[in-house]
């Protein structure tokens, strides 16, 4: 009597705990689809990051290439010249020139830039 | 496969020890998802997002608790962004006195879990979702509420309501001797 008890007990849920029990105990296969689906999220995942990395290398290539190629721009007592726009002759050269804050022979004080100008090569 | 061995193998994106972590899980992960979401392509898609996220995010893994439960809980939360997400989630607003007003919490039924999760389905989404937090999953009360966006007492009366409408959807029979067993702690 006690053992039939004992074996309708078993069969039976009596509180929330053992119902939780029960539902966490729950499988449910997964489609073979969804792994297929992981893999190839996997793989879009490298790709977005390889070609993350690539557009970085080819920005830092295009600035050390940049950078490496810019001719040195010119400064003295308030000049500033951008050379190398075209020369002209082995003395001169053509060259946009920033005036700022400087002061002139004539006493006058030189502001802006001039976009082409002959400039000596030695001022 | 122990469990530290098979976290470092994942970490090392090892194809064998992720299959291995997939197998073992996901059928798991599946039903709990299903639990949320009754509709098997959604729930898949929940799951496809969420295997990726544990293989992704096994680094943050700090071996507090178990990994199962650090996946559950990522599992649960991609849930309840799908449901929030896809405007799924209506919680009502109850007072807590009146939910408790006939609450007997005591139960005996047959150990049918088909059945019982038949019902749990057919439950409002508030109630499902706040029974399946609690009951299930051992969320508190206090989780749930920030969770969902809305206040302890309303998780409290949802809880009660889904409890007394399982209950009586399954026409449970009081069991009065298991009554101090079975009542909701009432921790937040």
């Amino acid at each position: 009597m006690m053992m039939n008890n004992f074996k309708d007990m078993n069969n039976k849920i009596s509180s929330w705990d053992q119902v939780s029990e029960e539902l966490n105990n729950l499988e449910q296969t997964p489609s073979n689809e969804v792994w297929v689906r992981i893999q190839q999220k996997k793989i879009r995942r490298r790709l977005i990051r390889l070609s993350y990395s690539s557009i970085a290398a080819t920005f830092l290539l295009i600035v050390g290439v940049f950078l490496f190629n810019q001719k040195e721009s010119l400064s003295f007592s308030g000049y500033s010249y951008e050379p190398g726009i075209e020369q002209t002759e082995a003395e001169s050269f053509l060259a946009s020139i920033t005036f700022s804050n400087t002061h002139l022979q004539n006493g006058k004080v030189a502001e802006g830039t001039v976009p082409k100008m002959l400039v000596p090569k030695n001022p | 496969m122990e469990e530290s061995v098979l976290i470092q193998l994942c970490l090392k994106q090892d194809h064998t020890a992720q299959e291995f972590l997939y197998k073992k899980y996901a059928p798991r992960f599946l039903a709990l998802i299903l639990r949320y979401i009754p509709r098997r392509d959604d729930a898949e898609d929940v799951l496809v997002e969420s295997i990726f996220k544990i293989f992704t995010k096994l680094g943050t893994f700090k071996k507090e608790g178990s990994l199962e439960g650090w996946m559950k809980r990522l599992v649960v939360n991609d849930c309840l962004m799908f449901l929030r997400k896809n405007k799924m989630i209506t919680v009502g607003i109850d007072t807590l006195n009146e939910a408790k007003a006939d609450l007997d919490d005591s139960f005996i039924m047959e150990k049918d879990v088909e059945a019982l999760k038949r019902v749990i389905d057919s439950l409002p989404s508030g109630y499902k979702i706040i029974f399946n937090l609690y009951v299930v999953e051992g969320y508190k009360h206090k989780e749930i509420a920030q969770l969902l966006g809305i206040s302890v007492n309303t998780s409290k009366s949802q809880l009660i309501h889904a409890k007394r409408s399982i209950r009586k959807q399954l026409g449970l029979t009081n069991l009065e001797t298991d009554h101090s067993k079975t009542e909701d702690h009432d921790d937040e």
